[in-house]
């Protein structure tokens, strides 16, 4: 298994990078563009949401930190924070018109991953996101 | 942010913008923007995405945005040849059919002629 792990300021250009960099890494792994980019987008999500969220209201940005734990059949990514705590998604999350002009993100993630769920432990908020690899996804 | 670039063709605005769609640079888009979309000599937005290779939930919102303001003042909003990362952000939160589509710029001539 490979673990790599990234940290970065709560900004919206910041935690873009991070993502990216997730990104850099997996494409450099010869894992499948497509599914890079849902990644990339789910990490990207989960970001913008301590971005909007964890820290909204604070005098400056706090930290995130992204790790990802890489094996050949499966990735696992937790993206970290230490603000406000997420109670994790309600039902309403999934409910929105076409004409919403916000509040997406975590459904992008559910219809991107296998499985994500949401903890909270001496008040470092953990997301974790988790998608099965198949072997063809390799381009070895 | 990369560059907008701003075409007119009679009633049509037609922005082409070549960088991401993300949380990033919504807000200097929207400032940007400002000047075209309170044009009262513009009928038709256009925003040209096939040079968009990332879109976000919040690039999302900012599409739906761009097309509620032009459709609460009876104006049209078009997507440009979205490239297939749009294509699939979209599609994942069913919108795809929620926006008028240009296929090409051959569609874009039609309009603007």
């Amino acid at each position: 298994m490979i673990e790599k792990t990234y940290q970065g300021q709560a900004t919206p250009g910041s935690t873009r990078n991070l993502a990216k960099s997730v990104a850099q890494f997996l494409r450099q792994q010869s894992l499948n563009p497509d599914i890079t980019y849902d990644i990339e987008l789910a990490i990207t999500e989960a970001c913008s949401n301590v971005v909007l969220h964890a820290y909204s209201g604070c005098e400056s940005p706090g930290e995130v930190e992204v790790t990802l734990f890489l094996d050949w059949d499966k990735i696992e990514i937790k993206i970290c924070d230490w603000g406000r705590p997420f109670p994790g998604p309600t039902e309403e999350v999934f409910e929105f018109s076409p004409e919403d002009e916000s509040g997406r993100g975590v459904y992008i993630i559910s219809q991107l991953m296998d499985r994500y769920y949401f903890e909270t432990t001496s008040k470092k908020n953990k997301l974790i996101l988790e998608k099965k690899l198949e072997e063809n996804l390799w381009n070895h | 942010m990369e560059p907008l670039n701003v075409e007119k063709k009679g009633n049509v605005s037609i922005i082409r913008y070549s960088g991401e769609l993300t949380l990033e640079v919504i807000e200097s888009l929207k400032k940007e923007m400002q000047d075209h979309l309170s044009d009262e000599g513009t009928s038709t937005l256009v925003m040209d995405l096939s040079q968009t290779v990332f879109l976000d939930s919040s690039g999302i919102g900012f599409l739906v945005h761009l097309n509620n303001r032009k459709k609460s003042h009876n104006k049209e909003f078009y997507l440009l040849q979205p490239s297939p990362q749009v294509r699939k952000t979209l599609s994942l939160v069913k919108l795809l059919d929620f926006f008028h589509i240009l296929k090409n710029e051959e569609e874009l001539e039609n309009l603007t002629s």
